[in-house]
């Protein structure tokens, strides 16, 4: 069953009235969902390149180059999408009770000794992105890496031009730093 | 000539053989017992869609049965109870609405009767029950009991039909079906039904019933709970009888298991359509304080673990979960099973992807779970309690659900998207007066406590709405007549309210959750501490989505020597809800020792009439999106409604909103609320650092192993449990390769 884009649009913006939202639960799932969501996403950034894969709120995994960045709607450029973005993005730590304070009210909050809640800002506007709550110590985690060639070939069946190894890159960038963090 | 006994299998086999030869089949094909085309359902599509049906329906009818028999409010009204059917091999064909976590293990008990030769010992014949509660053999904790029925046909065995209940009581030496801290060995559990057969004829044994009268605490309950499961049993299993009879025997084979194989292919196409491949990662912690509690020597100590959790959706649709790295397994309660966390997955499958009514066997059998032996994930030993090998269970699936959320969000339906949720709550274990004439009882719920509780919980955000309001992964539970907990409680219920600001923050908060206030009334003695199926006490699980924050910590208050009797006597207000966290209102209104407590609490002195409980039962669920970005009409219906603070509204919020006391309502000045968010945008600018540098100063901390013992503890612990976790937390932080915390 299709849907118009107009209630897409809705439905994208919580708008769209609770019957019909359940009806659309209910119901069976539309097969160019995909294309007509990328279409709305499209229409709807301020900026050219082509989105493959919309990754989180604000932010798109895009064509760019013979590269594939992840970018936020603001037009800031995160990198490659194999590496993880929170480590290019801004960091706040909520790590003492003050902090905590401020969002879990009283006994509300974890306990600043062995808890953090770190909070991700996109460095070009400011939006929120990510909030993690981890033991301290724990590794930003790499929360989806998805596999899109994989995606484009074998489930939409019209494979990308150029395809990109499905790996991890994150720790190509952290020895790096650990090796300037050595050499300084 | 020596005479080869025939198995009660088709054409003569055991049910063994059947078993191995369907494990065969489906190795050989990849299709299940080697259904490679599905004949019936595609030569007569409706006529297999009607067996289905009447399956189904005959399933449901018989679970209704069950509620109108059983006196306890947890199957009467709770609903906490499932029936499914199952093939000759044991693989579920389909199940009834409900706690259909169990359509695993309840197949898992089947096949380990199979293996150990009870077609032999003690023999399976027609009108024979079984019943088993063992979690050694599988099932998700005692209380939830099996009564699994053979079903034959003109003396062929053609399949089962399983009903589990969960009790009020199991015998356990902790309170309740729900055991709290305490439980630290397999021998605290309670009383184990290890697959025994516990009836015959259609009738339970007498000698049976003795031993579970003087076993339990609530024998009563049990009895009538037995006696349900046994006639909806019988309902389902002549039900079957009549549709073989009309459909055929041979009819009546094939399609069960057309519908099984049907099940995996739908799972595999729904994955392919609805999600992305890739890989999905969220780990979760289980912290266990039992350091300074009445346990034995062996346990009594402090540790947190680690369960890193690697979720892979294959380009084929498969779904692999793997949680190598997960630490030890340990004298507590809070180890689980590969079939506890098969369970997990099967409920999380039928209620949020699966939920066409034909989840079944096949559903699962695209998913592969690796448990590493040895680890709490997959203990070595039997000898430990299983009594909340939900624990990890329940965590790592409202994990799961956030990343199954992650690829609703990128093939765009958002509509899909929801967070899951904790569970905590405290248990009191009590006894009525002398001379009171109700039924002495040790072994009960507080105020919002498990299972009252899963109408207490408010789910986590949903990616185009908020949260649900005080609901729970069954979605036709409700809490249950107060009035009828109270029979059994020697306590009142003096409110239940919803706690403003209780769902996690963000675009879309996370549900309300339920603050309930008890009172001790007309007790001898009663004593309280918290459920340990959920462990969040110092550290948050990673909840929240896409900016969204984490839902809160649970905790309670417990009122020792309070002066309610003269709150009551002089007509003043009681703590009928928790009022501001900072300051309570039942510091405000009650004089007496009061206790803040949070998870792996237990009460060292008796509470006596008057002494008060209230539950603050915080979910840990999460928000979407960044609560910036949440329309203020939304918080304007919160404010109307007492269900958000000023405090929230103007500082998580960035809103400005005035209350009209002459409208009574809240108005929202929509510039100012614009101004107030880029405000903070520019704010996050100044205060956020580069990742880089937060890295740098966090690494010389991990160099020099400063953070708390325990955590220390809980990374070295993992880092030993195979290469994964350790090389990339080395990678990560940039550090030698034989680098360890903790370590010496």
């Amino acid at each position: 069953m299709a849907h118009n884009k107009e209630e897409l649009k809705d439905l994208i913006d919580g708008k769209l009235p609770w019957p019909k939202v359940r009806a659309i639960i209910s119901g069976p799932k539309d097969d160019d969902r995909f294309d007509k969501y990328l279409e709305i996403l499209q229409e709807r950034v301020p900026w050219k390149n082509k989105i493959l894969l919309s990754l989180a709120e604000h932010l798109y995994i895009v064509e760019k180059e013979n590269e594939r960045i992840i970018k936020c709607d603001c037009g800031y450029e995160f990198g490659d999408y194999r590496v993880n973005w929170k480590l290019n993005a801004r960091i706040y730590v909520r790590d003492t009770e003050e902090k905590l304070d401020e969002v879990f009210f009283g006994p509300r909050k974890p306990d600043p000794k062995f808890c953090e809640v770190r909070e991700y800002y996109c460095p070009g506007c400011g939006i929120q992105l990510e909030v993690e709550t981890l033991p301290i110590g724990y590794p930003a985690v790499f929360d989806f890496l998805p596999d899109i060639d994989a995606f484009y070939r074998e489930w939409l069946g019209r494979p990308l031009e150029t395809e990109k190894e499905f790996k991890d890159l994150t720790y190509e960038l952290t020895q790096k730093w650990g090796q300037e963090s050595q050499s300084k | 000539m020596v005479e080869v006994k025939k198995g009660i299998g088709k054409d003569g086999k055991t049910l063994k053989q059947m078993l191995e030869e369907t494990a065969r089949l489906t190795k050989e094909t990849g299709c299940y017992t080697g259904i490679t085309e599905l004949k019936q359902k595609e030569e007569a599509p409706i006529k297999y869609e009607l067996l289905h049906s009447r399956m189904l329906s005959a399933l449901i009818a018989g679970r209704e049965t069950t509620r109108m028999i059983a006196a306890s409010p947890i199957v009467r009204e709770v609903q906490e109870l499932c029936i499914a059917l199952y093939t000759p091999e044991g693989h579920c064909v389909a199940t009834s609405t409900g706690i259909q976590v169990h359509i695993v293990p309840m197949g898992e008990v089947i096949q380990w009767m199979i293996r150990n030769g009870y077609e032999e010992d003690p023999g399976i014949n027609e009108g024979d029950i079984f019943t088993c509660n063992d979690n050694t053999i599988a099932g998700m904790h005692p209380a939830d009991v099996y009564d699994i029925s053979p079903i034959f046909y003109e003396e062929e065995l053609v399949g089962w039909v399983v009903t589990v209940i969960m009790e009020v009581d199991i015998g356990s030496v902790s309170c309740a079906p729900m055991p709290a801290t305490t439980n630290v060995e397999r021998f605290s559990d309670g009383v184990f039904i290890c697959a025994e057969k516990t009836g015959t004829d259609d009738k339970l044994r007498r000698d049976f019933l003795t031993r579970m009268e003087r076993t339990l605490r609530y024998p009563n309950m049990f009895i009538l709970d037995r006696k349900g499961a046994l006639a909806a049993n019988i309902k389902v299993r002549e039900e079957v009888k009549r549709l073989i009879d009309e459909f055929g025997l041979e009819y009546y084979e094939q399609t069960t298991r057309e519908l099984i194989e049907d099940s995996r292919r739908t799972q595999l196409y729904r994955v392919r359509q609805r999600t992305v491949p890739g890989r999905f990662r969220n780990p979760i912690y289980l912290e266990i304080y039992l350091k300074d509690k009445p346990v034995p020597a062996y346990a009594r100590k402090d540790v947190i673990r680690l369960i890193p959790a690697d979720i892979k959706i294959k380009p084929s649709g498969e779904i692999e979960i793997d949680f190598e790295g997960a630490g030890d397994w340990g004298w507590h309660s809070l180890n689980t099973t590969p079939a506890g966390m098969y369970g997990g997955l099967a409920i999380t499958l039928a209620m949020t992807m699966a939920y066409d009514g034909k989840a079944n066997y096949g559903t699962l059998m695209p998913c592969e779970i690796k448990c590493p032996y040895d680890s709490i994930m997959k203990p070595s030993t039997m000898y430990l309690p299983t009594a909340n090998l939900w624990a990890p269970v329940l965590v790592f699936y409202a994990n799961f659900l956030e990343s199954l959320s992650r690829a609703y969000y990128s093939r765009g339906f958002r509509e899909e998207i929801i967070l899951g949720v904790n569970q905590v709550s405290l248990i009191t274990n009590g006894r009525f007066q002398k001379g009171d004439p109700r039924i002495p009882m040790l072994g009960e719920f507080a105020p919002g406590g498990e299972p009252r509780q899963m109408g207490g919980l408010g789910s986590g955000a949903r990616g185009i709405a908020d949260g649900i309001d005080l609901t729970m992964y069954n979605p036709e539970t409700d809490s249950g007549n107060i009035e009828v907990w109270e029979l059994g409680l020697a306590a009142l219920y003096i409110g239940s309210r919803i706690m403003p600001d209780s769902g996690g923050f963000g675009k879309y908060r996370g549900g309300f959750n339920l603050c309930s206030t008890q009172m001790v009334h007309k007790a001898e003695w009663t004593i309280a501490e918290t459920m340990a199926t959920h462990t969040v006490n110092r550290i948050l699980q990673n909840r929240g989505i896409f900016g969204g924050y984490p839902g809160n910590v649970f905790y309670a208050y417990v009122v020792r020597n309070a002066n309610t009797n003269e709150l009551i006597e002089q007509g003043l207000p009681l703590p009928r809800s928790e009022g501001d966290p900072r300051n309570p209102d039942i510091k405000k209104l009650v004089k007496g020792d009061i206790s803040l407590v949070k998870a792996w609490w237990c009460s060292d002195e008796v509470l006596k009439d008057y002494d008060l409980i209230q539950d603050c039962l915080h979910s840990n669920n999460g928000g979407y999106g960044d609560p910036i970005e949440r329309d203020t009409s939304l918080i304007k219906s919160d404010l109307d409604l007492g269900f958000t603070t000023a405090e929230a509204c103007r500082n998580i919020y960035c809103t400005q909103a005035s209350y009209d006391e002459n409208e009574e309502e809240w108005t929202i000045d929509e510039q100012r609320t614009k101004e107030l968010r880029q405000a903070r945008k520019r704010e996050r600018l100044q205060k956020g650092v580069p990742f880089k540098d937060w890295w740098q100063k966090t690494r010389e901390r991990i160099v020099k192993n400063e953070m708390e013992p325990l955590l220390l503890e809980m990374y070295h612990n993992s880092m030993g449990k195979g290469p994964r976790f350790a090389e990339e937390f080395r990678k990560f932080w940039s550090l030698p390769q034989d680098f360890t915390l903790g370590g010496e």
